[in-house]
């Protein structure tokens, strides 16, 4: 059995007469010890996507979904109750910006520490020795003299670890990272990914990696899950995915890489912007800067259509030897 | 070449059909949502056209005595006339005519006062926030001074050096109020300072004058006009203060605070002289703040959608 | 081919207070940089947060003058020129920041921001400035209607077309780019890229790029400078450091840098630790705390910039490592 399985989820926000979806019929499988990005540009929906399925969108969005499980629980139906004993337990959650994610008024060890507290109940001696233990499995030099520093005394990448060891603190059986290493420096990136994996292994969750970085999930990812405008455009195996894309979407966001055209001048773009509020196209989304659109494009939204090891939201996909 | 340009041309293309509302547009559908501000905006209206068309308004001259109605109650009461609205004062006159009159002046010493604080002290500002290290150090450290003055003793000690009178009065209410424009405009000026498009103004050559006024300012304005119209409201309030102590507006010259204060021996015989114009006080000021409420959740970019 | 750019030894220190009644400490942003730059040409600027990239910039863009050195803007030097002749060259220098929402001037119409550098410095008259701002606006792919527009009102990529108008309009002879596209969408940054590759083309402008994307240096420059704490480590053309990096520190970033196809991807050096903060930098080599090669020699002994394979280099034991 998969660890989440989530079938056909839609978030809407706004009033019931004007509504905006930002995702809109979104399927996700993820299983445990699994890898798995999602990767899209800014508005495409991937953070709404794990914000409504950890119900931290409570009054502002509506969320409607055939399926949306977790480790065999309904996350739909639970109280909030039961959905706080598993958010930040066995569902944990990273953020892009760790100078904010931290509380700047409280110690690190502090911090970390009533993570154990709430969750583990534990207290006094074993309390502190578990928090120096997690301090220590997320890399962190000096530890027990790092537990009494404030988040502004540490650097960027200090600061991620102590998030990380956060979010581990419960061994979490998934963790999501949204855009974990964006706001690092390249060799403090390679470290946090680096650490990232090897405790993925180690713990044997599964990890969900948001990220605009095709590069990143390409190195590590086992699955991606590609977003355009709140819906999944493909999904598929790494590297089957980058080698051969069949949605258009993946293949031009693959094209735009200044890796991909090296030598060339000009980088091969996708036209336009991606839609907004009021100026999404009746048919697929795409159509307006897709480059092999059709009439059926302009006039149908495509649904999802199994292919080798995945799925694409395309009425004409790219076969193989097209690509 | 010709190709690539025309692709580029095409990108903006797509968002044509999206109308975005004029900032005027915006910044009413902004105010228009806070109905406290638009009631307030409205009771300031009829007083400010009232103070612009006293005399069309107005039923009496507002120092015109009538000896034989004096303290006469308000209308609705026994022994009132229809004649006199909301009564008579001590010496007979019309007190619905002196608080119209009385508006203008209210209202006009409420507005110079205003601007004698607001701008020195947006010039003070910005000075202390573009030099910081010398001349910011000096000017905030003689606001300080200033701030640590009770306000109302300050302005009695300015008024007492300058003299009772109408000018003194605003001056006086001025510099009590001038403190914390500069510190306003300088803690925005600092922030705006550090933004990449005051650095692009600076490469492409622009003077300190073009920085400070051009550049810099436009963009420190939203607190500026949210506290120039609370302290509108407190300088009414500080100059009926000022008159209630018998330092402002001189008798008979009609401003809401100086009736007050001539009223206050009749406190007990006839409640009306002292009610009807700290009413008018009350609630010219609470529309006012009302008002101010609703400019800053217009103005206030931290409020707007992040756009 | 002329120099445009000639940078000598380039310092610049800060004053920093250490407190009440401390004296107050020396950062060295900037310790003694050299380069030049031809007309038409890009040289990128890649070092990761501290290495003096930001300073480097306000020195050439005049915003600042250096404590010491020199700086000779199209044969001319900035530290001898008088006030009139300072406005003049700052017109040939003009400058594009990494994030458009703050580069733009909320309250201020598109046309009069990008007419002000013509306002500022040219007598055209007002409806001359206006012709040449539209025509300016339609080179960069905006819409030349938009000229009442406030910049609230565009995307992220339209803003940063703007800026580079802005940057444009006095058709400088060296554009310093900040982290241009750092900000933005892939598929977007690919669509400013391109802005920058043309217009580099048609008004043969010199560019120095500042970035710590690689894969995208690698597409826009021609030379390269890797800086580390306020010091160039590694200066040449690019595909002599790309091919075949010299510095660890260099070596290290190549590897860092996340690859989408497996074939493009280095061998990951690992390098240990946190980047030492510019205060209290380490003695000898800056870097030899984080190196897998350092010796002795390295902690005492400040390695200088000297020529190795067709480039300069700036490690002690560049040919050994590289043997």
């Amino acid at each position: 059995m998969s660890l989440l399985e989530i079938k056909n989820l839609s978030v809407e926000f706004g009033s019931e007469k004007n509504p905006f979806r930002a995702v809109e019929g979104l399927d996700l499988i993820v299983n445990q010890g699994e890898i798995v990005g999602i990767v899209g540009e800014s508005g495409s929906g991937k953070s709404v996507t794990m914000m409504a399925m950890m119900g931290l969108l409570e009054g502002q969005g509506r969320i409607v979904a055939d399926t949306l499980q977790f480790d065999g629980k309904n996350l739909l139906t639970i109280s909030a109750r039961e959905r706080r004993k598993i958010v930040g337990k066995d569902i944990a959650m990273i953020f892009q910006d760790p100078m904010t994610s931290l509380n700047p008024s409280y110690t690190v060890g502090y911090q970390i520490m009533e993570v154990l507290k709430i969750h583990q109940g534990l207290r006094g001696a074993a309390l502190k020795q578990r928090a120096l233990e997690l301090m220590e499995m997320v890399e962190i030099p000096a530890a027990a003299s790092r537990l009494n520093a404030y988040p502004h005394q540490l650097s960027g990448g200090m600061s991620q670890r102590v998030v990380i060891a956060m979010a581990i603190a419960c061994n979490p059986k998934l963790l999501i990272a949204d855009e974990p290493t964006t706001a690092l420096d390249v060799t403090i990136q390679a470290q946090i990914m680096e650490l990232l994996v090897n405790l993925q292994k180690s713990q044997n969750m599964a990890l969900i990696m948001i990220t605009h970085d095709l590069a990143v999930v390409a190195e590590v990812a086992h699955k991606v899950a590609v977003m355009y405008a709140g819906q999944v455009a493909e999904m598929a195996k790494v590297p089957g995915i980058f080698r051969t894309p069949t949605h258009p979407y993946t293949e031009a966001l693959l094209k735009s890489i200044p890796e991909h055209s090296k030598g060339a001048h000009r980088l091969s773009t996708l036209p336009g912007i991606v839609p907004g509020q009021y100026d999404r196209p009746s048919g697929c989304l795409l159509s307006p800067r897709c480059p092999y659109v059709q009439d059926k494009c302009k006039a149908q939204r495509p649904g999802l259509t199994a292919i080798d090891g995945g799925v694409v939201r395309c009425h004409y996909p790219i076969t193989a030897k097209e690509a | 070449m010709t190709n690539a340009n025309m692709q580029n041309a095409a990108v903006p293309a797509e968002d044509a059909a999206v109308n975005y509302p004029s900032p005027i547009k915006e910044f009413w559908q902004g105010f228009s949502y806070n109905k406290g501000a638009v009631a307030g905006l409205i009771f300031m209206i009829i007083v400010v056209l009232c103070a612009v068309l006293a005399p069309l308004v107005a039923p009496y001259s507002p120092i015109e005595q009538y000896r034989d109605h004096l303290l006469t109650p308000p209308a609705w009461l026994d022994g009132g006339s229809s004649a006199f609205l909301l009564g008579t004062d001590e010496l007979g006159r019309d007190i619905l005519s002196r608080l119209i009159y009385g508006a203008r002046l209210s209202l006009f010493i409420g507005l110079c006062s205003v601007l004698l604080a607001m701008v020195p002290g947006v010039v003070l500002g910005l000075l202390a926030a573009f030099f910081p290290k010398v001349l910011g150090g000096v000017i905030m450290r003689v606001m300080d001074i200033m701030m640590a003055l009770p306000s109302l003793l300050l302005a009695v000690a300015i008024m007492a050096i300058l003299g009772p009178g109408l000018l003194n009065a605003m001056i006086a209410i001025a510099t009590v109020s001038l403190p914390a424009y500069v510190r306003l405009t300088r803690a925005s000026a600092m922030t705006e300072l550090n933004r990449d498009y005051v650095t692009a103004s600076r490469v492409s050559g622009a003077g300190l004058l073009r920085l400070m006024f051009n550049t810099v300012l436009p963009n420190c304005m939203a607190p500026l006009i949210v506290h120039a119209t609370m302290s509108f409201s407190s300088a009414i309030l500080e100059i009926a203060a000022l008159g209630f102590l018998g330092l402002g507006v001189q008798p008979p010259t009609p401003e809401w605070g100086t009736m007050l204060a001539s009223a206050r021996d009749y406190i007990e015989r006839a409640w009306w002289v002292v009610s009807l114009p700290g009413l008018t006080i009350l609630l010219s000021v609470l529309a006012i703040n009302l008002m101010g409420d609703g400019l800053r959740d217009a103005l206030d970019p931290k409020l707007k959608r992040a756009a | 081919m002329s120099t445009v750019l000639q940078a000598r030894d380039l310092t610049r220190y800060y004053d920093v207070a250490q407190g009440f009644l401390k004296p107050s400490a020396q950062v060295k942003a900037l310790n003694g940089v050299s380069f030049e730059l031809q007309a038409g040409k890009t040289l990128a600027v890649v070092g990761e947060s501290g290495c003096g990239k930001s300073t480097l910039a306000r020195q050439l863009t005049l915003i600042e003058p250096p404590t010491s050195g020199s700086l000779l803007l199209d044969g001319q030097d900035a530290a001898k020129a008088s006030k009139a002749e300072l406005k003049a060259m700052r017109t040939k220098v003009q400058m594009v920041f990494q994030n458009p929402y703050a580069s733009l001037n909320p309250r201020q119409k598109i046309g009069t921001q990008l007419g002000e550098p013509l306002d500022i410095n040219t007598s055209l008259s007002a409806s001359e400035r206006e012709e040449r701002v539209r025509a300016m606006m339609t080179r960069v792919g905006l819409r030349p209607e938009h000229y009442y527009r406030y910049p609230h009102m565009f995307s992220g990529g339209q803003r940063q077309r703007i800026a580079i108008a802005r940057a444009m309009m006095l058709n400088p002879k060296i554009v310093v780019a900040d982290e241009p596209t750092s900000a933005l969408d892939v598929s977007i940054q690919a669509q400013v890229l391109n802005l920058f590759m043309d217009l580099q083309e048609e008004f043969n402008t010199a560019y120095v790029f500042i970035s710590h994307n690689l894969a995208v240096v690698e597409h826009v420059a021609d030379d390269l400078m890797v800086m580390y704490l306020g010091r160039a480590v590694e200066v040449g053309a690019k595909e002599k450091i790309y091919s075949r990096p010299l510095h660890p520190y260099t070596q290290a970033l190549l590897s860092a840098t996340p690859s989408i196809h497996p074939e493009d991807r280095r061998v990951k050096i690992k390098i240990h630790g946190e980047l030492p903060s510019p205060l209290n930098p380490p003695s000898g080599c800056t870097f030899h705390k984080r190196c897998p090669f350092a010796s002795e020699r390295c902690q005492q002994e400040v390695p200088e910039l000297r020529a190795l394979d067709e480039r300069m280099v700036a490690c002690h034991h560049a040919e050994s490592i590289n043997s």
